[in-house]
């Protein structure tokens, strides 16, 4: 927040990417609110970046510095040397309709400082913190040095920079470091410390601003005992088990869920078979795992060929593939639907869509296939029949397979959607990227009724609210079609 | 009898599985406190004060087990008649070295080889015109080597990175023109490198120098610049101490010193004798295991590997007083004797090629008249099945990838060397170059 004559600005950093065309690269917008007047002031767009979680103004305002991540998504990941799949850095935003936006790494060309979340900067404007949870570290920047860059500079090498390894040793003072998970900052109002939440060590670092030393860690009396499912918890949050510590299992699962761009894996020579990210919450009961639905077990998807393939190092051990096996099938929940169904209780139009969803006759009468319906490959409760399916989703640079039916609990805020992640909305499934009518029966609907079942789609909440009972109106319906042994393995 | 059968059967498999595990646990046991070494022939062996690179004629690996009797040591390189050396320890029971390589016509050259502790399952993992000489393994996993090109004609001393696996060697360090690194480094816990440089143009000189490891192409200190004297060998002791092989002065030997880094001064004396040199110290203490990179990334069955550049036009390099660089349409690939191919790239500048596997070849930038706009980049090989890829020809090395699909792999790869191109392949018009 800025105060500026008489309005106050409010910068909203976002998490999630804008959504674009397939195959372009991510943006995300900062959005500037007149607090005073509640409008949207302005929308401030960064290329080639996304998960921007934070954002902090100097005191005298003359610029404002973000938290941000620029994936490298469109190439084909293989290999991690030289940045060739995540660098993580900040925004720096001038105030003003004419203010530039200038990314700056904080990453070097052989160790990079993954995951930046928090920043604060001191009274002064003097410095930076920014907070780098996956490697437990916390970057200090002497923002007088970005100043005398970005002055220095022409508009062309700044875009280099963005790209640049190298530049942070211009204005990285120290990498100070922290225990586990550092996220959450705040600066002592007098400006000499700095209290850092370690959040997963239950505990506060106190740095010292001036001799950027930690001084203290205050204890907050968490469990002794760190039990298998939190140590998994660390080795998730963190970038330690990937070369260079580049990305952890977190950069492209926040939250554990999904940072919503599609990857292209080049499994098999480089272009081919692009891939959207899945979310990893409340997966344990829903094997296998990946689209082409290859691995039967988290154990399998998080082993060898992890990290012959994704993270480039030494593999996991067989304790620490516990753990985070541990983590993975237990530990991950999907939070409340708190925007489209905060209750349980459905609107009119969802209810409408609820019925859409189930129905095995169209509009005009005509009976629905079973294998054409949408509750027979997405049955309650996690709305997977855990099977391969082909919904003509297939593209030119896809191997030709059926892929993994996905779960659709939480799905409204899984976008974007279909295997490699063309779909930006649940609309265009079936407007757009459905020309063959093979993903269900929806050509005879109306549009209102497929407002309706994009409606009851989003209102899908965590499988644990639709486990031991679904509704008396569809329970005999899903009876019907499986057999009593295979409803009950659904579930 | 059926049962009989069976019973017997599964008995001879079961001995089987566990004399396999024995044979297994026992290898795994007897490796440990091994010592690994080069022998040299005595007629062989004269220290040239101007090499840092020492080839021994004839010299052989050797391993010995120190709680075993006399006369255990076992020859780890019967097969090589050529010098075999540098050894160092790869983690997963691996061993990596420097052999002389049979002269081609290309000049005496050293390739560096993995093998088992036993001396078995030998892998060659660099395939370039280079003389390389390992010089540690870095703790992400790489092996760090000294390199020098010595066909076309000789280039500079450089320390290059590359996976135990063989794959994407990249430049690591290089000193000014003309200088000589030392073969041994030795990597700090805090990612401090130190080795010793003759860089001043004194032929007797050398220095000792640290990199930074997170970026070691522009954090070079120099530590003894002002100090007379030569410096043989250096070892981290402490944050604030080196263990050091130095000689005072041309009438001295070396002795062992510490070295004070904050002060860079030599302080105590150790050892010396004005009989002996003292050099290559070594601390007895334990070290972080360097991370064991995986190497199943490969496919040793596989004849060829990819590599996909994103922009060929994007170099850091300059034309001549400023003047703006034209922009290459094509790249021709050139092997050791040969053009391999001359290949149009993409109008984004990229291009995405299949090469015959373990195939040393140079890339240069055409334009549309085949005309050289920029002459051929270092020797790049790629291993079978290995998928690599560059940001730009002549690329600033601390430059990362722009984050957008280019548009060579939305197209089948070409095949190089093209006269090996077949129909499937052939989307393209691709020609074979003169050499020129």
């Amino acid at each position: 927040m800025k105060k500026k004559g008489l309005i106050y600005l409010v910068i909203v950093s976002s998490r999630r990417v804008l959504p674009r065309p397939a195959r372009t690269p991510v943006k995300t917008e900062m959005t500037v609110i007149d607090a005073k007047r509640q409008r949207v002031k302005e929308r401030k767009m960064f290329e080639h970046a996304y998960i921007m979680e934070n954002v902090e103004f100097t005191s005298n305002g003359d610029l404002a510095v973000a938290t941000l991540i620029r994936p490298k998504n469109l190439i084909p990941s293989i290999q991690v040397e030289q940045g060739w799949m995540m660098t993580h850095g900040f925004g720096i935003i001038e105030p003003g309709e004419d203010g530039r936006i200038i990314q700056l790494l904080t990453d070097e060309p052989n160790s990079y400082y993954s995951d930046p979340f928090d920043v604060v900067i001191t009274p002064d404007g003097g410095k930076a913190f920014i907070s780098n949870s996956g490697v437990d570290i916390i970057n200090v920047v002497d923002l007088n040095k970005v100043r005398k860059l970005i002055a220095e500079s022409t508009p062309e090498e700044l875009k280099t920079y963005s790209n640049n390894l190298g530049v942070s040793s211009r204005y990285v003072l120290k990498r100070i470091p922290t225990g586990a998970n550092p996220k959450g900052m705040v600066l002592s109002p007098d400006g000499k410390y700095l209290y850092v939440a370690e959040r997963l060590e239950d505990r506060i670092a106190v740095i010292n601003t001036k001799t950027l030393e930690t001084e203290k860690q205050i204890d907050l009396d968490g469990p002794s005992r760190v039990t298998m499912a939190r140590k998994g918890r660390r080795l998730f949050n963190n970038s330690g088990r990937t070369f260079q510590n580049q990305y952890g299992c977190y950069t492209c699962h926040p939250d554990a869920a999904e940072d919503g761009v599609a990857y292209n894996m080049a499994a098999v020579g480089m272009g081919r078979n692009v891939t959207n990210t899945q979310t990893l919450r409340d997966v344990g009961d829903i094997p296998p795992f990946k689209w082409n639905g290859h691995n039967q077990s988290v154990y399998k998807q998080d082993g060898m060929r992890f990290s012959t393939y994704l993270t480039r190092t030494e593999p996991f051990d067989y304790d620490e593939l516990d753990a985070l096996v541990a983590y993975i099938v237990t530990g991950i929940i999907n939070p409340p639907n708190l925007k489209y169904n905060p209750t349980g209780e459905l609107t009119e139009a969802q209810k409408r869509g609820e019925k859409i969803f189930f129905r095995t006759h169209t509009n005009s009468g005509k009976k629905i296939k079973p294998k054409d319906r949408c509750y027979v490959c997405h049955p309650p409760p996690d709305f997977t029949n855990k099977n391969f399916e082909n919904v003509g989703s297939l593209s030119e640079s896809d191997d030709s397979i059926p892929f993994d039916t996905p779960q659709l609990n939480n799905l409204s805020s899984s976008s974007p959607f279909l295997h490699d992640g063309r779909a930006q909305t649940l609309e265009e499934i079936w407007t757009t990227y459905d020309p063959g009518h093979r993903h269900g029966i929806t050509i005879d609907m109306t549009k209102d009724q497929l407002n309706d079942l994009v409606k009851f789609l989003r209102s899908i909440r965590d499988a644990r609210y639709y486990t031991k009972y679904y509704s008396e109106e569809y329970e005999e319906l899903l009876k019907e079609y499986y057999s009593n042994n295979e409803y009950r393995n659904l579930k | 009898m059926n049962n009989k059968k069976s019973i017997i059967l599964a008995f001879f498999f079961i001995a089987v599985i566990l004399t396999g595990i024995s044979l297994v646990s026992c290898t795994n046991q007897s490796s440990k406190g091994k010592i690994i070494f080069a022998r040299v022939p005595v007629d062989n062996f004269s220290l040239n004060d101007e090499n840092i690179c020492h080839n021994f004629p004839g010299a052989s690996l050797m391993s010995v087990n120190p709680a075993e009797s006399a006369g255990s040591e076992i020859n780890l390189t019967p097969d090589f008649e050529e010098s075999c050396c540098t050894p160092d320890y790869l983690p997963g029971e691996r061993l990596v070295f420097s052999r002389e390589m049979p002269d081609t016509g290309t000049g005496p050259s050293r390739a560096l080889f993995t093998m088992n502790l036993d001396g078995s399952n030998l892998q060659q993992i660099t395939f370039h015109p280079h003389i390389n000489y390992v010089q540690t393994i870095l703790r992400d996993g790489r092996i760090l080597m000294l390199s020098k090109q010595i066909f076309p004609k000789k280039g500079e001393i450089k320390s290059l990175a590359i996976r135990p696996n063989g794959t994407k060697a990249e430049i690591f360090y290089k000193g000014i023109k003309g200088s000589i690194t030392g073969v041994r480094v030795r990597e700090t816990g805090k990612g401090l490198i130190y080795f010793t440089e003759q860089d001043t143009g004194q032929l007797k000189k050398r220095d000792i120098v640290s990199i930074h490891q997170n970026r070691p192409l522009h954090t070079k200190v120099n530590y003894t610049e002002d100090i007379a004297g030569s410096f043989y060998s250096v070892l981290p002791a402490s944050s604030k101490e080196l263990l050091v092989s130095f000689c005072p002065s041309g009438d001295q030997t070396i002795g062992l010193y510490t070295f004070n880094i904050d002060e860079k001064s030599v302080k105590e004396s150790l050892l010396s004798d004005s009989k002996y040199h003292f050099i290559d110290p070594v601390l007895v203490e334990p070290y972080e295991r360097p991370r064991n990179l995986p190497i199943m990334e490969l496919n040793l069955s596989y004849p060829t590997g990819l590599i996909m550049c994103q922009d060929i036009n994007l170099t850091a390099l300059t034309g001549n007083k400023g003047e703006s660089i034209p922009k290459a349409t094509k790249i021709e690939v050139l092997g050791m004797d040969k053009s391999l191919g001359i290949v149009p790239v993409e109008e984004d500048g990229s291009f995405f090629l299949k090469v015959i596997a373990d195939l040393p070849f140079r890339i240069r930038t055409l334009d549309d008249n085949n005309k050289v706009i920029f002459s051929s980049s270092d020797w790049i090989w790629v291993r079978p099945f290995e998928r690599r890829g560059c940001v730009g020809c002549h690329e600033d090395h601390e430059l990362a990838p722009e984050n957008i699909v280019p548009l060579a792999v939305n197209e089948w790869p070409v095949l190089i060397p093209v006269d090996t191109i077949n129909s499937h392949e052939k989307r393209k018009t691709f020609e074979l170059g003169d050499m020129h």
